[in-house]
This record gives C-alpha cells, sequence and structure tokens, in this order.
C-alpha cells in the first residue's frame, strides 16, 4: 500500500482503541463527532484522510487530548528516490475528489512507468480498494 | 501569452510543419514520458498528468480510439507548458462538490483544449490543406472535405470540425 496508508491505518487504529476504552459505539462517536457513522467506519480502517481540524472533535469527543491520536512519525516515513516522482504526488492522489475506478487508473499509469519510489514492491497491495471520498481540493 | 502561442512556439522550435503531428515526439522531448492504460471505469476519463519537479509522466486512455489518444496527449502537454500544479486528470464529465461540471467552466480546461486545437491542427496548416482541396475540387462537399482533412491530420472529424469553424473557414 502507499506509505501515506499506514498513516491513516494507524491513526484508525488508535481511534478504535480509544473509542472501545471510552465504551463508545461507532454510531455514539458519530453523533458526538457530527459525521456519519460511516465516516468513523472508514476512519478506523484508514480509509478516510481527515483534515487536521477534524482530530479536535474526534479527541475531545473521545474524552483525549489530539497528541493521543497522532502516530509516531515512523508511520509516515516515506523515500524519495532520485528521479522517481515526489511521494507526495501519491499523497496528492488520495486527497482527490476522484471515483475509485479513476483512482485505480492512476496507481496503474504510475506503476507502469515503475517511477513512484516503492510502486513495484508494493504493487500488490496497492490493488486494495480504495473506498475513500469526500476529498478537500 | 495565449495558448495557441505556446503550441506555435514548440512546432518553430521543433521545425515541425507538416501533417499529422507527432504529438508522442513532442511530449518526449518537452521530457514526459507516456502511459498507455485503458479505462474501465464509469464515465470519461481521457488522460492526465502527473508531475514534480525532475519528471512528468502523461497517461492517456488506451480504450480511446487512437485520434481522440492523440488529442488527450496534445491537452495534457498543454498542461505541461502551461500551468502549475502537480496533477490534472480529464474526465469529459468531472462534478466538482458544488455539482458545477468542471470541464466546461475551468479556465485551464479550455486553455487545454485551444491549445491542443493549435498544436494538432495548427492554423497555417489547416488553411493551405484546404486550400489545396477547394482549389482542385471547388465543389467540394463540406463532409467530404471535414473527413479528408481529419484523415490528414489524424484527428477526430468533430475536431476538425470545431476547429474549421473557429478558424472562420466553415
Amino acid at each position: 500500500m502507499p506509505r501515506v496508508d499506514r498513516l491513516y491505518t494507524e491513526f484508525g487504529r488508535l481511534v478504535r482503541e480509544m473509542r472501545k476504552d471510552a465504551g463508545l459505539t461507532q454510531s455514539a462517536l458519530a453523533k458526538r463527532v457530527g459525521v456519519a457513522r460511516t465516516s468513523i467506519t472508514n476512519i478506523e480502517l484508514g480509509q478516510q484522510h481527515i483534515p487536521l481540524h477534524v482530530l479536535y472533535p474526534i479527541a475531545s469527543a473521545l474524552g483525549a487530548t489530539p497528541e493521543k491520536l497522532l502516530p509516531k512519525s515512523e508511520f509516515a516515513a516515506t523515500t524519495t528516490a532520485i528521479g522517481k516522482l515526489d511521494p507526495q504526488l501519491m499523497i496528492e492522489l488520495n486527497k482527490q475528489d476522484l471515483a475509485a475506478s479513476t483512482k485505480r487508473w492512476i496507481r496503474q499509469v504510475i506503476l507502469k512507468t515503475s517511477i513512484v519510489s516503492g510502486a513495484n514492491d508494493e504493487a500488490g497491495k496497492i490493488r486494495q480498494k480504495n473506498t475513500r471520498r469526500s476529498r478537500i481540493r | 501569452m495565449k495558448p495557441e502561442k505556446y503550441a506555435k512556439k514548440i512546432l518553430d522550435d521543433l521545425e515541425l510543419d507538416n501533417a499529422p503531428i507527432p504529438v508522442e515526439e513532442i511530449a518526449a522531448h518537452l521530457g514526459a514520458q507516456l502511459s498507455y492504460e485503458p479505462f474501465q471505469g464509469k464515465g470519461e476519463l481521457s488522460g492526465m498528468l502527473l508531475r514534480d519537479k525532475d519528471r512528468a509522466v502523461i497517461g492517456v486512455n488506451s480504450a480511446h480510439p487512437s485520434v481522440r489518444q492523440r488529442f488527450s496527449v496534445a491537452h495534457e502537454i498543454g498542461h505541461l507548458v502551461m500551468h502549475e500544479g502537480a496533477m490534472f486528470v480529464d474526465q469529459t464529465v468531472r462534478f466538482n462538490r458544488d455539482g458545477k461540471s468542471s470541464l466546461a467552466i475551468d479556465p485551464q480546461e479550455i486553455e487545454a483544449n485551444q491549445f491542443a486545437a493549435e498544436l494538432l491542427m495548427p492554423g497555417n496548416l489547416v488553411k493551405a490543406a484546404v486550400q489545396k482541396r477547394t482549389s482542385k475540387k471547388p465543389n467540394i462537399p463540406q463532409r467530404v472535405l471535414i473527413a479528408d482533412l481529419a484523415k490528414e491530420f489524424q484527428v477526430s472529424e468533430q475536431a476538425m470540425e470545431f476547429r474549421l469553424i473557429n478558424l472562420g473557414i466553415i
């Protein structure tokens, strides 16, 4: 999977862990934050990349500080190889408001040119389905 | 600078004055890598441009007819030379969150289309080609003229018709 997904997978894991500790259901947490339950589901699966300002209401709803929900920096590790496209582009791609099929196509194009670092060795995992929605432009 | 000027400059620099215009060579000259991939999702996706400071990749939907693919490459070259931004994804119908189609409204899309039209169908070459045909056959039916020129420039008949209208020829 693209490196950035590890960050959100870990973030989702932390949210789930703290939600359970707080004795909340996904619906209850969703209500407190003011989002749909499916958003919480996607966040916990690491499939929704939340904007920074959403971190605060989530933390507050869990009775925690925002720092507690931040994954350790190792989860954000990316590598840039010389002559390869900046991995930031993959992050940008995930942020775009595009259909899942469109994102798949773009990844395929990128894989063919093998210019994003880690694109080849991660190829098998990239095919995972991408269900993220609501992106900011 | 107008999109047409950008296209003209590239054609001049590469001394291209014959149809069909080799768009793939132009992309290579500009350092863009081409990648062909069929798109099977819903809706229409023609192509994309992805770049950073060192590299650029143009993705083309290879499920489209070849004339359409040439237009897509030219359109993405337009984004490459005229616009800033790491990523352009060009879909025939793309709706933003405000519900407006970005295709018709987005000025960058309009510019990229103008650029592509000039690159693939340079005004002077099209005019010369029209002249050649009409001097030989003054009564050439419009539909035949469009079809002939589309074949010569390797563009769709629709694109050629639009171009002839914009050039004030038909």
